[in-house]
């Protein structure tokens, strides 16, 4: 068993003991190792001005460098990575043509947003040898400017001649060092102190008895919402359990029509993979969050988290989902629709934890409809999402399924109009009884996002587009 | 647009390369302390007890500070009203009550628990409704008046009234509240804060401590993006660590935290504007009647100021003969909100405008037939409320080519075609005018400031009044310099803001901080040349450099600058570098 967390940052080698596993990478480069360029803003992963590179080793024995907020990056989550920030780019002190173009198409103005879009920009090489423009943008909504107003940045990036551009592995080609990184990442981990810790146990059995014994640890995979809390104090609880090391539970599959998703799948594994399994999901997925958030988070991290807002539960929630629970007393399967107590409280007991999630997909004539409001496209909490898995023979509905998220203290489907909309015609004087019945059933929120009154439109309007779009696509 | 003469920001490379040093980005010094404060939890308060006793309890707290410890605790640039740290009554949610300092940020943010506040909640006035019911004004009640209003109304085929509404904004400079206090020789301090307005600083930091203002410099190398957010508001923060510097000689850093930031920082002014429109059934203004309302939060701050700029832009880019303009800064307990980019003018032009669209609709007209047939004109359409003469108005011809070059109608056909047959989305195509007032109201600040400094090997360095932002002053004022001198850009060095050098200066706002402090500048290295024609002068002519009577021609402006070099007019064929003119 390890009990130091070994990384490189830039090519040179790291061990990390103690207290100090549970920094956020941004603040240990800034103040540990003064690497300055990376920046924190807003300390939530939203702004992208901390944007470093993490290079992953790969089966071939290469690294994979994907895009991360270091804001939120624990220390203890970089073992066996390679960390690229902006100080890693020059190679033979000389600017990139990234670096060169953001400079000379007015990308940076003040500048403080600057080092963050130079990695993002990086990072859209890293994936695409010839961005297109809408790949540019897609690859940039993880990165806020408050100056440019982004025409300046996407020109940098369009002005980028992609022939000139190396990838990372160009600059970091470090053999000693991808060896052992090749070599340690699979190493069972343990970091104890006084009051803290973090266990990466290899086997489910280790892993199962670690929980049973720590009620109180948290489970983490790619800690996007634990970073959060603990930069923002909402929590101090340091003791996590993770399951990045147990084998294999970092595959999406499809069988049988039946799609498994395990544990450790990443938001970005699973839009890839919805993509081209369900394009309704992975159109939707394109609105999730940025790069850098869903190479970390995971699906079943969305799950266990059970954020009334999410964008993930309300169609997990209309295609009746399976739950895979494992724990020390044995495993058990619930329907999602089961697992929702009340806000963020589930049906997991403490000792239990989601191996994996499944559910049928779509049939090839029904309709899977997703919609989000929010009040930036982008990177934002929904103020209401909704999921409708419609089937219908001509104009008669043989199955109807809706959920809502953002509405209420957890994702909730609407038993009442599903079967008043059963075996009814498609008609606009039944979808709007069905907004009656959904209006009657729910006393939405007032909170920051939206009254009351504003939700309620909102679902009104969400059903009555429901109508207009299936009908202008018959 | 990229072409051979754009020119790169100066700082592009080390914004890309992330070499650039922001005030966190300088390394922590061995002995350096944090800071940070306690806050109000209440939007109105009288403070019965302030309790630090359980701080002890934490080594690593070096100190504390309250309204005691301050020789003075009342600021303000228009109206002196804000006290740095709460002594008696609480205005507003996140208002500063104690200081603290630990030599560790991990303990700084315990310590801030530890601290309690008692404090009798009163009701707050936080609407503008509520704080007109109460009086609670800052300034006597504005106004600008010309015509006959009452007449005209009458005289009016059509009367229109509305209300105007618009909500706060928060800044969100990427570069949160930061300031970093070194002790210089016991008694002085270097500060490098995040400030639109490093004099401010260094006053208000004098001013609290009791000290001289030369006592304190302030330096700006650069800011993360403004906005207005630390015209006024970086201060109070600057003052903190100048606090814990001062009394501690040890250094000490503040960097506000988000949240932090956005709870106690203020924004843009909600406004709420009432107005009443009469016109002829054209569409033609011959009334127009405004009150403008801004909340001001619970400090004068640049309120007043903010309030007049609104009401200065409430005719917007209009001829309006027969017009009343009233304003009022109200206060409430708000963080005091303080100035946004365009400081109140988009209220006054938003209102106008709002009004506009309402004729529009009314005669079944599109909008910007009304904004034509209203523009400024010709004299006597040519005199705004406040009596200035509109000179070089291009308002008529700047629109009708836009709408010529635009395809307005096009557009608009295609649009209202669109919305006809769409069920899911509608479209919409505007054009308005705008007329926007550059520079300070108050008159004194349209100042500048530049210290140019030719050095030996002919590199240059300036430094001038102007904070960099991102705005790009640095790289204009860097091309005034090089065009005196004739001389490549890569030869200017931009040296940081600071009061040593700069003193008393205006704010980086209003929009004319290149124009003031450029043209200082450009004064201050056009002095330099011309000492340096006397000196050509006498090496090419063997003279002194005296003006020349007979031929009325000063013998200095027969020296020529150009691509680098220096020579006579009439002896083009000897010709020295600049940096051998300098030795």
């Amino acid at each position: 068993m390890r009990e130091v967390i070994i990384f490189y940052v830039n090519g040179e080698r790291n061990e990390i003991k103690g207290n100090d596993a549970f920094l956020m990478l941004a603040e240990w480069l800034r103040k540990k190792r003064l690497l300055t360029g990376t920046k924190v803003v807003c300390a939530e992963g939203d702004c992208g001005a901390c944007t470093v590179m993490l290079g992953i080793p790969i089966a071939s024995g290469q690294l994979k460098y994907e895009p991360r907020n270091s804001c939120i990056l624990p220390l203890f989550n970089l073992d066996g990575k390679h960390v690229v920030t902006v100080e890693g780019l020059k190679k033979n002190n000389e600017l990139n043509p990234i670096q060169l173009s953001v400079a000379r198409h007015g990308g940076a103005q003040c500048g403080y947003c600057t080092p963050g879009i130079v990695m993002a920009i990086t990072a859209i090489f890293e994936q695409h040898a010839r961005p297109t423009e809408e790949q540019f943008r897609s690859g940039l909504t993880g990165n806020l400017c408050r100056c440019t107003g982004y025409d300046g940045i996407l020109r940098a990036a369009l002005a980028i001649d992609a022939g000139q551009v190396n990838k990372l592995d160009y600059y970091w080609n470090i053999p000693a060092m991808k060896s052992e990184l090749a070599k340690i990442s699979l190493d069972p981990l343990a970091i104890k102190n006084d009051n803290t810790f973090i266990y990466m146990p290899t086997s489910w059995e280790n892993l199962l008895q670690t929980k049973a014994d720590h009620n109180q640890a948290v489970m983490v995979a790619g800690a996007t919402d634990i970073g959060v809390s603990l930069n923002k104090g909402y929590s101090q609880n340091r003791k996590f359990i993770s399951l990045a090391r147990i084998p294999n539970i970092d595959t999406i599959g499809i069988n049988d029509d039946v799609v498994e998703v395990c544990a450790n799948v990443s938001l970005s594994q699973f839009e890839t993979f919805c993509v081209q399994h369900i394009p309704s999901i992975g159109k939707f997925m394109k609105f999730f969050a940025a790069a850098q958030i869903k190479n970390s988070a995971t699906l079943v991290g969305n799950i266990a988290n059970a954020s009334p807002s999410s964008d993930t539960l309300p169609f997990l929630s209309v295609l009746d989902a399976d739950i895979e629970i494992v724990g020390i007393n044995g495993n058990r399967r619930l329907n999602i629709n089961h697992y929702f107590l009340d806000y963020k409280k589930t049906a997991l007991k403490a000792d239990e934890i989601i191996s994996k999630v499944s559910f049928a997909k779509p049939k090839s004539d029904a309709h899977l409809i997703l919609y989000k409001v929010s009040r930036r496209m982008y990177m934002n909490i929904a103020t209401v999402s909704a999921a409708f898995l419609v089937e219908k023979q001509k104009n008669m509905i043989t199955n109807f399924k809706v959920a809502f998220g953002g509405v209420a203290a957890f994702v909730k489907r609407l038993p009442a109009v599903e079967k008043f909309m059963q075996g009814k015609e498609f008609s606009i004087a039944n979808i709007e009884h069905a907004t009656k019945c959904a209006l009657q059933t729910y006393t939405p929120l007032s909170d920051v996002r939206g009254s009351k009154q504003y939700r309620e439109m909102l679902i009104t309007n969400l059903f009555k587009k429901l109508y207009i779009e299936m009908e202008a696509n018959g | 647009m990229n072409n051979d003469t754009t020119i790169m920001q100066n700082s592009a490379y080390a914004h890309v390369s992330g070499e650039a040093i922001f005030v966190d980005d300088r390394p922590v010094l061995p002995n350096e302390l944090f800071v940070d404060f306690v806050g109000s939890t209440v939007a109105l308060g009288n403070i019965r007890k302030i309790d630090t006793s359980k701080l002890s309890a934490l080594s690593d707290v070096v100190a504390c500070y309250t309204a005691k410890d301050l020789s003075h605790n009342l600021f303000g640039g228009i109206i002196c009203d804000a006290p740095l740290l709460a002594e008696k009554q609480v205005t507003y949610i996140g208002m500063p009550i104690v200081v603290i300092a630990a030599s560790d940020r991990q303990v700084l943010r315990a310590a801030k628990e530890l601290v309690k506040i008692d404090i009798e909640e009163l009701p707050p006035i936080l609407s503008i409704e509520d704080a007109i019911k109460n009086n609670a004004l800052y300034i006597p009640p504005r106004k600008i008046e010309r015509g006959n209003v009452e007449t005209a109304f009458q005289q009016s085929q059509h009367v229109i009234e509305g209300v105007f509404q618009c909500n706060g904004q928060e800044h969100y400079y990427f570069e949160t509240q930061t300031a970093i206090a070194y002790p210089i020789d016991g008694d002085c301090l270097e500060i490098h804060a995040s400030t639109q307005h490093p004099s401010e600083v260094q006053h208000d930091i004098a001013a609290m401590l009791g000290i001289k203002q030369g006592q304190v410099v302030c330096v700006v190398k650069r800011i993360g993006g403004g906005f207005g957010g630390k015209e006024t508001q970086n201060a109070p923060f600057a003052q903190m660590v100048a606090l814990v510097a001062y009394k501690t000689k040890r250094p000490a850093r503040i960097v506000l935290d988000r949240d932090n930031d956005i709870l106690c920082t203020g924004k843009r002014h909600p406004f709420t504007n009432h107005y009443k429109v009469g016109f002829t059934s054209e569409g033609r203004i011959l009334a127009y009647e405004v009150d403008l309302k801004a909340n001001g939060g619970a400090y004068a701050d640049l309120s007043t100021a903010v309030l007049e700029r609104a009401m200065l832009h409430a005719d917007n880019a209009y001829f309006l003969e027969n017009v009343r303009i009233t304003g009022r800064a109200l206060r409430t307990n708000l963080a005091p909100n303080t100035a946004f980019r365009a400081f109140g003018a988009p209220k006054g032009v938003g209102t106008i405008e709002q009004a506009i669209e309402d004729i529009a609709i009314f005669l079944h007209q599109d909008p910007l037939v009304i904004r034509q047939l209203n523009l400024y004109g010709p004299s006597p359409r040519n005199i705004t409320p406040y009596s200035q003469t509109f000179c070089n108005n291009l308002l008529p011809e700047i629109i009708a080519r836009t709408i010529e070059l635009s395809q307005y109608q096009n557009r608009r056909s295609a649009i209202e075609h669109f919305n006809k047959n769409s069920r899911l989305h509608l479209r919409g195509i505007s054009l308005v005018p705008i007329k926007f007032g550059i520079s300070f109201t108050n008159r004194t600040l349209n100042q500048g400031s530049a210290l140019v400094n030719v050095h030996l090997d002919g590199s240059i360095q300036v430094s001038t009044g102007a904070v960099e932002m991102g705005q790009g002053v640095n790289t204009r004022i860097a091309q005034a310099v090089a065009g005196v001198f004739s001389v490549p850009l890569a030869n200017i060095m931009l040296m940081p803001t600071s009061t040593e050098k700069n003193h008393n200066t205006s704010p980086t706002a209003a929009s004319a901080s290149a124009d003031l402090n450029g043209n200082a500048a450009l004064l201050a290295a056009q002095r330099i040349r011309e000492r340096l024609a006397h000196c050509a002068v006498a090496i090419f002519t063997g003279e002194s450099g005296e003006i020349d009577l007979v031929n009325k021609v000063r013998e200095i402006d027969t020296i020529i600058f150009e691509g680098g070099r220096v020579f006579h007019r009439h002896h083009p064929e000897n010709t020295l570098t600049f940096s051998e003119l300098l030795n």
